[in-house]
């Protein structure tokens, strides 16, 4: 559990690890959970890295088990922030082992997301000024504002952001609902569309079709779930030429990588550390590994080596093209670790992996792979009209070509691929319960 | 303090489920209960071993079929001292409601006389059809029951209240507005989702005109209920749906329905739920429900009493008298910073003890208290003192100076 990591460690300025070691040391003594961590500190005298290689990972139990008091640093009073209004306790949506209840802090979010802005141009140009911006995703997704039903454009929008969507499943939307988000992103006019990939590529496909125009604005942030090369064709064909920037996060960690103009993605080292634990080698993807979030700088709610349940692979170039060399870089977020399947060989191959094998099925609007025996894998998929009929060819021979030439591969089309309970889609998976604490180092 | 029915346990393989590797506690039942093994064990023989459709087939399968739907009817007739003809089974109490509000072919201006503590299973079917009249509320939420006279009109139709409101937890005196009802010619509906499965219940002592249950919250199957009515005020009763097994005679001049029951029961109706809910009625009546009253009633006083001494706690009900209560608290836990959804999914998260956080589908009843939601802790028969120790300590903890320091 406690092994060899890569973590951040190719950072310029010594003040990032002074400040994160300090941290380190602050959070073993001062956070209560942690306490019972101490005994697997190496000391001052070791890296950062190898101080933090050795403490064991955060998860999302040890989360539920002890929120909100053994997160908070002691020498800040819980019952005074709640009381004032600084905290409140907030809660994810997900299945039972995803969902985790945490403490929210407006302004270190606030801090999080700024900084995370400044690591691409374009997004610090439009976080310069005021802003406006618009939010499409699932509504269980918008903290505890649930917007499902019918609620007004006027309530549902809250400061600078308008929620767009008031539905759990985007697969539903009939021409109306697509009509009135148009309209209401013409009304609003906002600077940055904060998207699901797979809502906003359903809502660019959908008002294609229907010839409803859609109002362009200085850019799109995919967030909330692994972007598909099938969601990037969908978005550029509607918004032709805006940038669209992918941006990693979630509600208990801020804002931890944003890609930048070049497409890499970069560490944002005002809130947050970052280890990668590695795969064991038996499993391939040399450079991928599970993501592990410290924060920084919110007393409120400290995690350390906390694992999202997400995958990244670390960046084997030394300098990044955009010129920003502090922190972390890798090359792309490889997709939740739950949706991982193996090749008939027993290595992984993750969401990321499998993406980039279908990029070249470009009639591909949608699709979903489980994995339902070691050698057995279920594709189903969505396609352009008129483009089915040689296309499950085409899948089949990328699918042998990634996970073997003795794998048994039925592919079958669905007219609409729908999401999870959550209201998240799902690209990949097995179908049996994994035992993820095997894989890695 | 005893717990009599602990022995219960060991019947419900829920109770044993883990989550973060810890056993639950289970204080939901108010939502739904677990289901003893030997309900289980039923529902799963009907697919083993009589899979066939019933009052259609005449081989012996379908036979067997009907006559272990027909015997679940009569356990639950017996269980309410009723006659199997005035017992109709149907999806839930919501359904139940909705035959009888169909069914009263009531105007727009007539009235249904209520409490605003009325799920609204038991609210929106009236309000859909004609004007919905409640009695007052006190303060702290009670209802004030005894106005029910003075809120009668020459246009009321019907009166109608929860035996055991899903909310306050607290027994309802269902015979004065019996009384009060029948004084005035009038019907009486009770909802009695919520009583069934804590107090003995006894229709022709009532002396209810109708009645309805859920068969989910009595620890049978999900998807099957009770209606129950008087045979004069069921065969008035229009008819709700139509379709195979609801007629005697089909011709092309005309049609010719079954007496009650059977006209209420269209369609192929859900075999397994009825069977199973046979089986746990007839279990609890093995029980003995005078002892799981008692117990339930225990607990309930246990809970209100521990509740009681949380700071910035507010029990819906409060002033009602505790030999009205049965083993359901309601209550608005004012911590900064927590919605009551919070506070139940800490609970789930830190204790794995699992109670409900919200409106409980009384959305008025909230309303004109002014509150943003509360939590309920509801017991049931395999409940233990020992259990509720746990809970209030966790509420303890949760909100005490100790735990945020």
């Amino acid at each position: 559990m406690r092994k060899t990591t890569k973590g951040s460690t190719n950072t310029k300025p010594d003040s990032y690890n002074d400040q994160t070691k300090f941290d380190l040391d602050q959070t073993l003594t001062c956070v209560p959970f942690y306490k019972q961590w101490k005994v697997f500190d190496k000391g001052s005298s070791f890296s950062l890295a190898d101080r933090m290689s050795a403490l064991p990972v955060l998860t999302k139990r040890d989360l539920r088990a002890n929120v909100p008091n053994g997160f908070i640093h002691e020498k800040y009073k819980c019952q005074e922030g709640f009381a004032s209004g600084e905290i409140e306790m907030e809660s994810t949506s997900g299945t039972a082992e995803e969902r985790v209840s945490v403490v929210w802090y407006q302004k270190w979010w606030d801090k999080s997301e700024q900084a995370a802005a400044r690591l691409n141009t374009t997004l610090k140009a439009v976080f310069q000024s005021n802003h406006r911006e618009a939010v499409l995703t699932t509504p269980l997704c918008s903290g505890n504002i649930c917007h499902i039903g019918e609620a007004t454009m006027e309530e549902r929008t809250i400061g600078n952001l308008l929620f767009l969507n008031q539905t759990l499943d985007p697969t539903a939307w009939d021409n109306r609902s697509i009509h009135r988000m148009t309209e209401e992103l013409k009304y609003f006019q906002p600077d940055i569309i904060e998207a699901d990939p797979a809502y906003l590529a359903i809502l660019s496909r959908m008002s294609l079709i229907a010839g409803y125009p859609l109002y362009q604005p200085k850019c799109i942030v995919l967030t909330y779930e692994f972007p598909s090369h099938t969601h990037y064709r969908q978005i550029h064909r509607a918004f032709p030429g805006i940038p669209v920037i992918s941006s990693y996060g979630s509600t208990e960690t801020g804002h931890v990588f944003t890609q930048c103009e070049t497409g890499n993605f970069h560490q944002n080292i005002a809130t947050c550390h970052v280890d990668i634990q590695p795969f064991r080698e038996e499993f391939g993807n040399p450079g991928a590994g599970r993501i592990l979030v410290s924060t920084v700088g919110n007393p409120w709610f400290v995690l350390l080596r906390y694992d999202v349940g997400d995958l990244a692979s670390v960046n084997s170039i030394a300098k990044c093209p955009c010129g920003r060399s502090e922190g972390l870089r890798v090359d792309g977020i490889e997709g939740r670790l739950r949706d991982i399947t193996f090749d008939t060989k027993g290595r992984i191959v993750t969401v990321k992996h499998l993406d980039d094998a279908l990029k070249p099925a470009e009639a591909l609007l949608g699709y979903k792979v489980v994995q339902t025996a070691p050698q057995h894998y279920s594709m189903y998929f969505e396609a352009e009209p008129g483009a089915e009929r040689n296309l499950a060819d085409v899948l089949s021979d990328i699918l042998h070509t990634l996970y073997g030439k003795n794998a048994v591969i039925e592919i079958s089309q669905n007219s609409a691929l729908t999401p999870e309970q959550s209201g998240k889609f799902r690209l990949a998976h097995t179908a049996w319960e994994l035992g993820t604490e095997e894989i890695f180092k | 303090m005893t717990d009599s029915l602990s022995f219960t346990r060991k019947e419900f393989p829920f109770l044993r489920r883990k989550i973060d590797g810890n056993q639950i506690i289970y204080l939901d039942s108010a939502s739904t209960a677990p289901k003893p093994q030997c309900v289980i064990d039923a529902v799963a023989q009907v697919y083993r071993e009589t899979t066939a459709n019933v009052h259609r087939g005449i081989h012996t399968i379908a036979e067997e079929a009907t006559a272990s739907y027909e015997n679940a009817r009569r356990e639950i007739a017996s269980f309410l001292n009723a006659s199997p003809s005035e017992i109709i089974f149907t999806r839930n109490a919501t359904e139940g409601i909705n035959i009888i509000a169909n069914g009263l072919r009531l105007l727009p201006d007539d009235e249904v006389v209520l409490t605003v503590a009325e799920h609204h299973s038991n609210y929106l079917p009236w309000r859909l059809r004609a004007k919905t009249v409640p009695v007052g509320l006190a303060p702290d939420g009670l209802p004030l029951y005894n106005e029910v006279e003075s809120v009668l009109s020459p246009r009321t139709k019907l009166l109608t209240l929860a035996h055991v409101s899903n909310t306050t937890g607290i027994i309802a005196p269902i015979e004065q507005w019996i009384d009060t009802a029948h004084r005035h010619n009038l019907p009486v509906l009770i909802d009695a989702a919520q009583s069934v499965s804590h107090l003995p219940l006894d229709v022709r002592a009532l002396d209810c005109d109708f009645l309805v249950l859920s068969g989910h919250k009595l620890m049978g199957p999900s998807g099957i209920g009770i209606l129950y009515g008087k045979r004069e005020r069921l065969a008035n009763l229009s008819l709700y749906q139509s379709g195979g097994g609801m007629v005697r005679y089909h011709g092309e001049d005309r049609f010719e329905v079954q007496d009650v029951p059977l006209r209420f029961e269209a369609g192929t109706p859900n075999i397994e739920g009825a069977i199973g809910l046979g089986l746990a009625v007839a279990w609890l009546r093995k029980l003995g429900m005078s002892k799981v009253m008692a117990h339930s009633q225990s607990l309930g006083s246990q809970l209100f009493e521990g509740l009681s001494t949380i700071p910035g706690i507010k029990i819906i009900a409060s002033s009602a008298p505790i030999e009205k209560r049965i083993g359901l608290v309601t209550f608005n836990l004012n911590t900064p910073g927590f919605s009551q959804e919070s506070l139940a999914r800490l609970l789930c998260d830190r204790y794995q003890i699992l109670v409900s956080g919200g409106y409980h589908c009384t959305h008025i009843l909230h309303h004109r208290l002014g509150l943003d939601g509360t939590l309920r802790i509801s017991t049931h028969i395999f409940n233990t003192h020992e259990e509720i120790e746990i809970v209030l300590s966790a509420l303890h903890e949760l909100t005490s100076n100790t735990n945020c320091r």
